[in-house]
């Protein structure tokens, strides 16, 4: 055995310069990207919260209007499914048509009660405070998903098993609302006087200007539960709620309430219902009959104001329209959660609807809105018990125009037949299909 | 290949040199004489080395060698030429004139192929299929990206072309489907270094709104990064096709891995080689335009009855007659000419110079290449600089050091999925019916084209889609000989190095467009830049022994680190105040950051028994430990063991070896693993903002809950082939079963979105995958004039998922049922297709009719060469057999009204009713992939021009993706919407259509 000649110490250096080169990080790190929930802050988590109940807000515009026949987005083009969905009536319940009306909302739901159970450990009004709040977005979220879905699940978390979530039925999934939004309501009374201040204070964004105490916050808390109530028909409950709301008959104050706020900043989102209205292209148009059955189309403001003027016809899958949807005057308008008008339509509703009718105070309730709307107010003769149920629809349309509520009202008083069918073969939809990831069925 | 054959070379050289100093051996012979190859030429460069002693040399350009040999016995010299089978001749005395013919080796079984990560055997014993391709095989015809070139080359290999986008965008894949989630992908080796082959998105989905800001299943239609290695400094490519051969690449290696080494220099005269390639790329195949005819009749594809609510344009609306009016302005405007009709010049000049001495040589290229892309203003270029040094530090100590530059500039158009205002030029135009003119006006604006959302003439003209890449690839290996003696040698061999590139991506849709003008805050810019830093380093200890009955014994033991880091961050500002490319000056800006982290450790050990070149076997294991899996701390094992008998070398063989001269049968089992998505453990907050609302940064669940138990895919490969040569070379076989088992498959298992998640990583599934893959060679002509050789590779390859691991059936890719998706279900292949199909008649929906397989039933390639005197001419022929895709390109000209096959067929798709499974379409192919003719002058004609100074020169025209037969209505049916996903790439949506390109080449040597 011979042995070459060698130069080792070349060889060593390099050898160790390139294994140092490499070989000594550690295989363990944070997750580079993003934080964990255990170490963010109460304010980023409860921005989170907030900011996620915009999400699929786009579709919920586009998908509610239309199904209602309130507005079409005329965006064949770019996907079919706009029209095949929503305006034909056939959802898909695997399609991204469906999904952003069920997964954002328990994404909101499932984070606020990861919140809620990290608040635990919290003093106890700083507990109470994180407790009034979640609870309170929880029982609206659970209140989207009811009034839109034929079942619903109210299991929070559901678990990682389709098949082994429990769906219910709408009417079980508003009771769960219910019992979210009192015990939000119970949590806000020991909140103390400010969501700030304290090792976990947090405040809520510009949308809650008016309602970021815990003593304002438990109104919107309130106004969301007579919402809820008239959709299960407990008038009684929503005679109740309406008077811990922040309920006023003032005609000034038709917007006042909370909102969900947009803007242009790195991560935020913006208003993406708005159109500009001067652009060559609009895809969001209201129904032909919007302006066509609207009995003061010169003078009510709520028409002049939710669409802008007539263009030359537009139609696209055999739907046409000219006036386009203009309810949002900039991509960072925020959009009404709850607003004071709805707010006085629910009194109006419970004065026509509930045990004891008082026709005399509904009217006067829709006049305040009549009155803001700038057309001629109701008289004993043209409100009355026997065409109240007709005048108050037809006030909730106008006054609510493109938030949704036409197609859940007009199922709520089983008049769906009467919405419009603009084509052969179209139907309206009375209820989304659950989700296939859900465990829903095949339609 | 050829690093290892230098090795022996310059092995073999330094033997000479230790021998010429060292006077102690006083007796000794001389022999010398010519070496010829098998038509008589004289070969040049031919390694001679004396077997068990250090004598040898090399043959000079005119073949002449001269070797001392140390011995008064003399010695058994060895010829060793690549290409060509070793030839050995026993010298005892001083003789001169020695003639030695070499004998060409058709079935290549001297060749040296990959079995370990720092050790080869001979092909004739090697236990695996494994592909192998010189230089010259690899491009016949210039390829734009390397993975171009690989089409057709390698049985088992398939190439999908993702989008024919100037600038790359290739999927590669070795024996079908091996995973679910991870990357599909081989992994790519240059020269020791492991090459990124990731495809950063650069966010053209932004402005095409196919996807969201950030999304995370973007659309981008990237680029792939392999994209950036010049193919003309490729001297060899080796293909481990996965599961057994790559074991000992662990838990990155299922997929398979590509080996590729680069040109290395020769001691010697400096040679010069330049290579000249102009050419045009045209538009591979049109889609048809439907001519619209006046009037109401569909079946004269009248435009009233094609548009029977009527259309508005430029304002203006138009209905019933006045449609006829329209039409009579412009008749017929062929856009695909006009969008896609760009004769683009093409052009690559390639320099290198190669020579060096006896302790150090060189290799240095240049190349410059730029195409004119068949769209207007779209287009690549690459420059492309390498230096390879190999050096002997010491008699015992040789290093090479490979640096390479790439820098590359791509506009690639804007194709692809869009949505809101369809700002991608084959989308818009799958809506725009041949008679509307949409061209730019001489007043240099652009008639409004409302039904699509933009005008596709203005996405041309006025935007822009840009890729500058920056790369530098520096690889380096020290191979130390710790000591050697007759019969046991033992080597250090480190090797590795790093690779950086940087990517920026600049994109501008200017405010004044049509599309952009309906936007709140018009004019966007995306701007991505990335920086991947990949660094590795292989070290192996590797002992041979060999016994004096010729029993060889090869062990190695190793290690492998690895770090990769990745990190891309991309603003999009919208709102511009003015038509340009930087952020600044606009009213919205957003940023998306991704950062990928893996640091990877790999031990192995590996023993490889060589009996005489009868009986190999080889075994080995190596244990992995990476921060992609939950557990940092565990190692991952992966075995291996293969083996190989080669028949006709024992005595039993008799006679038949004048008929079967080569027979080898070969088994191989092993392991190897698919990492999972580097950040699948993890499961950190996303940013959910309230910025306008004044309370900041929000945070929220994440859509991909984490794993912290996620562990490596396994496959387990047996494979089982022969390989057999017949009459002398005339026809060589190769032959090659696998059958796979891939457990602890990730699926990205869909949560119930209660849950408030949409999906986690998850180890859970199981899938079967078989197939058979064949090679044929066939050279019915061998002689000193003509040359004619054919070769057909072969694969069909099988998958099922076996199990789901109680994960529920699932669709993934494409865009829902409704528009066909697929479907990963237990008992189903993975690539299987579903739609939905709804009958009016019962209204009856079922979301998950099985509309077929998008895998081929199989693929077939085709070579042809033929070599007449100095002239040749060589085809490559490939052809996919079935597999389903889904063309949705033809669902939007459906919608549009603008198919060419007319309305009554249109209105017949659309009223079937099916929804998604007219859409679904054979993409069964034939493509002429390569050709070339080329002419090589006579040598005697080269000495006698310019006083020789030409080595050779050589001119032709050479042709890439010539022809193209499918019924496949698309323009190709090799396509993927999605890019380099394992599984759902079969899915066009009004992709870029795919090019020809034809080149004049000129080639000499200096």
């Amino acid at each position: 055995m011979k042995f070459l000649s060698f130069k080792r110490p070349l060889v060593a250096l390099f050898a160790a310069g390139l294994l140092g080169l490499s070989a000594c990080q550690s295989l363990d790190f944070n997750d580079p990207n993003a934080p964990a929930a255990s170490t963010a802050s109460v304010q980023s988590l409860i921005t989170g919260i907030e900011g996620g109940m915009r999400i699929g807000h786009t579709n919920f515009a586009f998908g509610l209007s239309g199904m209602g026949r309130e507005a079409y987005y005329l965006d064949g083009l770019s996907d079919p499914r706009w029209l095949s969905e929503y305006i034909a009536g056939q959802p898909d319940p695997s399609g991204p048509f469906v999904g952003p009306f069920w997964a954002p909302r328990y994404r909101v739901i499932v984070a606020a009660n990861q919140l809620i159970t990290r608040a635990q450990t919290f003093s106890a009004v700083d507990k109470a405070r994180v407790e009034g709040v979640a609870n309170t977005l929880i029982g609206h979220q659970l209140m989207a998903v009811a009034s839109t879905f034929r079942n619903l699940t109210i299991q929070i978390p559901a678990p990682d098993d389709p098949q082994q979530v429990r769906l219910v039925a709408p009417a079980e999934g508003y009771a769960e609302a219910a019992r979210r939004l009192d015990a939000g309501f119970a949590a806000l009374q020991s909140a103390g006087a400010t969501f700030t201040g304290g090792a976990n204070g947090f405040t809520m964004s510009r949308g809650f200007t008016g309602f970021n105490t815990p003593a304002t916050f438990a109104r919107f808390n309130r106004a969301l539960r007579a919402r809820l109530a008239i959709w299960q028909g407990d008038f009684a409950a929503a005679s109740t709620a309406l008077q811990q709301s922040f309920v006023t008959a003032d005609s000034a104050q038709m917007g006042l309430g909370c909102y969900m706020v947009f803007g242009s900043g790195s991560g935020d989102i913006l208003n993406g219902v708005f159109e500009p209205p001067t652009a060559a292209v609009i895809r969001f148009w209201a129904h032909p009959t919007f302006e066509s059955e609207c009995e003061n189309p010169m003078q009510d403001r709520r028409f002049l104001n939710d669409v802008a003027p007539a263009r030359s016809q537009f139609s696209q899958g055999g739907l046409v329209a000219t006036r386009p949807f203009a309810v949002y005057k900039s991509n960072t308008d925020p959009i009404g959660i709850i607003r004071n008008e709805e707010l006085l339509l629910i009194r109006a509703e419970v004065n026509i609807r509930g045990t004891s009718p008082n026709i005399d105070a509904a009217r006067a309730d829709l006049n305040v809105i009549r009155r803001a709307a700038g057309v001629p107010e109701y008289t004993a003769t043209t409100f009355t018990a026997t065409n109240a149920v007709d005048r108050l629809l037809y006030e909730r349309r106008y006054s609510l125009f493109g938030e949704g509520h036409r197609w859940i009202d007009m199922r709520r008083f089983n008049r769906t037949s009467r919405l419009p069918l603009d084509r052969p073969g179209d139907q309206i939809i009375t209820g989304f299909p659950v989700p296939i990831t859900d465990g829903g069925g095949t339609n | 290949m050829k690093t290892w054959r230098l090795s022996v070379a310059v092995a073999a050289l330094f033997l000479c040199i230790f021998g010429a100093v060292a006077p102690a051996f006083a007796q000794e012979i001389v022999v010398s004489g010519t070496v010829l190859d098998d038509r008589g030429k004289s070969a040049a460069g031919v390694a001679i080395k004396a077997k068990g002693i250090q004598a040898g040399g090399f043959s000079d350009s005119k073949g002449l060698w001269r070797v001392r040999i140390p011995n008064a016995n003399g010695a058994t010299l060895v010829f060793s030429y690549i290409g060509f089978k070793p030839f050995e001749l026993k010298v005892t005395e001083n003789k001169s004139d020695i003639v030695v013919r070499l004998q060409e080796d058709v079935l290549k079984t001297s060749e040296i192929v990959v079995t370990g990560v720092a050790s080869g055997v001979k092909r004739a014993v090697a236990p695996n299929s494994i592909g192998t391709i010189s230089a010259k095989e690899l491009l016949p015809a210039p390829a734009q990206t390397v993975d171009q070139a690989f089409a057709g080359k390698f049985a088992g290999v398939t190439i999908r072309q993702n989008s024919g986008a100037p600038g790359g965008g290739m999927s590669v894949n070795l024996r079908g489907v091996t995973t679910i989630t991870g990357t599909g992908q081989p992994l790519y080796i240059i020269d020791g270094v492991i090459m990124s082959n990731d495809a950063l998105q650069g966010g053209l989905d932004v402005i095409t709104n196919a996807t969201g800001f950030g999304s995370a299943s973007p659309q981008g239609q990237p680029s792939n990064r392999i994209a950036d290695l010049n193919p003309n400094d490729i001297e060899d490519i080796q293909v481990l096709k996965g599961g057994s051969a790559a074991a000992v690449y662990g838990s990155k290696a299922a997929a398979g891995v590509i080996i590729i080494t680069t040109k290395k220099g020769q001691a010697g005269r400096t040679k010069i080689d330049v290579s000249q390639q102009i050419g045009f790329n045209s538009l591979l195949r049109k889609q048809g335009t439907l001519r619209y005819n006046p009037g109401r009749d569909s079946a004269n594809n009248g435009v009233q009855a094609a548009f029977p609510n009527g259309l508005t344009f430029d304002g203006r609306r138009f209905v019933g007659s006045q449609l006829d009016s329209l039409l009579a302005l412009n008749p017929f405007i062929d856009y695909e000419n006009q969008f896609y009709g760009q004769q683009g010049l093409s052009n690559e000049t390639t320099v290198s110079a190669s020579g060096g001495s006896e302790k150090t040589q060189f290799f240095l290229s240049g190349t410059a290449r730029s195409d004119q892309a068949i769209m207007p203003n779209t287009g690549y270029s690459r420059y492309n600089a390498r230096l390879n040094v190999t050096h002997e530090f010491a008699d015992n100590i040789k290093g090479d050091l490979n640096i390479n530059y790439t820098n590359s500039n791509s506009q690639r158009g804007f194709t692809g999925n869009s949505n809101q205002t369809n700002t991608s030029v084959p989308y818009a135009a799958a809506g725009l019916p041949s008679f509307l003119d949409i061209r730019r006006r001489a007043d240099g604006t652009y008639p409004i084209y409302a039904q699509a959302g933009s005008n596709p003439a203005e996405i041309i003209d006025i935007l822009r889609n840009f890729e500058y890449i920056n790369r530098v690839i520096v690889s380096g290996k020290v191979d130390w000989s710790i000591f050697k003696t007759d019969e046991q040698s033992l080597r250090f061999v480190a090797q590795g190095g790093a690779d950086f590139f940087s990517q920026q991506n600049n994109l501008t849709s200017p405010i004044t467009t049509q599309h952009e003008r309906v936007r709140p805050l018009p004019g966007r810019v995306v701007d991505t830049r990335a920086n991947s830093i990949f660094s590795n380093m292989f070290l192996n200890l590797i002992h041979n022994y060999t016994t004096e009955s010729r029993i060889s014994f090869t062990t190695t033991v190793g290690a492998q680190f690895e770090n990769r880091s990745i990190n891309s961050v991309s603003v999009l500002a919208e709102g511009l105040v003015a038509i340009q490319d930087y952020l600044t000056n606009s009213s919205r800006q957003e940023i998306s950051q991704q950062i990928t982290l893996l640091y990877d450790r790999g031990f192995y050990a590996q023993e490889e028994i060589d009996f005489d070149s009868k009986i190999f076997f080889t075994a080995g294991i190596r244990g992995d430990q990476s921060s992609a899996f939950g557990n940092t701390s565990q190692l991952y094992l992966f075995p291996k063991a293969a083996g190989s008998v080669r028949l006709s070398q024992f005595d039993f063989w008799g006679d038949l070896k004048n008929t079967i001269e080569e027979f080898k049968i070969r088994a191989a089992w092993g392991q190897s693993g698919n990492q999972p998505n580097p950040l699948a453990k993890f499961g950190g907050l996303v940013q959910n903002n309230i910025i306008g609302g004044g309370t900041g940064v929000g945070l929220l669940t994440p859509g991909t809950r984490g794993n912290p138990d996620i562990r490596p895919e396994r496959t387990t490969e047996l494979e089982f082939g022969i390989d057999a040569g017949f009459l002398n070379g005339l026809l060589g076989l190769e032959l090659t079963y696998y059958t796979r088992s891939i457990t602890d498959l990730v699926v990205q298992k869909d949560l119930p979105r209660s849950s408030g998640y949409t999906n986690q990583f998850a180890n859970a599934a199981r899938m079967s995958a078989s197939g058979i893959e064949a090679s044929l060679n066939i050279n019915p002509i061998r002689s000193n004039d003509v040359d004619w050789s054919m070769r057909f590779n072969f694969l069909r390859a099988r998958q099922l998922i076996e199990d789901m691991g109680g994960v529920p059936a699932f669709s993934r890719g494409g865009f829902g049922q409704n528009l066909g998706t697929y479907r990963i279900e237990t008992g189903l292949p993975p690539t299987t297709i579903i739609g939905r199909q709804t009958r009016i008649a019962n209204n009856v929906t079922d979301p998950n009719t099985i509309v077929g397989d998008g895998q081929a039933n199989f693929n077939l390639a085709f070579s042809n060469t033929l070599r007449f005197g100095g002239l040749s001419f060589y085809f490559l022929v490939d052809h996919q057999n079935g597999g389903l895709g889904i063309n949705l390109t033809r669902f939007l000209m459906d919608l549009g009204g603008t198919t060419p096959d007319g309305l009554i067929a249109i209105r017949d798709r659309q009223r079937r009713n099916l929804t998604s499974t007219q859409w679904v379409e054979d993409a069964s192919s034939i493509r002429l992939r390569e050709a070339s003719l080329l002419y090589t002058f006579n040598r005697d004609v080269m000495e006698n021009f310019l006083g020789g100074a030409f080595q050779y020169l050589r001119v032709g025209v050479t042709g890439r993706n010539l022809y193209l037969i499918s019924n496949y209505s698309g323009f190709d049916p090799e396509v993927s919407n999605f890019g380099n996903v394992a599984v759902g790439g079969n899915v066009e949506v009004t992709p870029f259509p795919s090019t020809r390109s034809v080149f004049f080449t000129l080639q000499f040597g200096l």
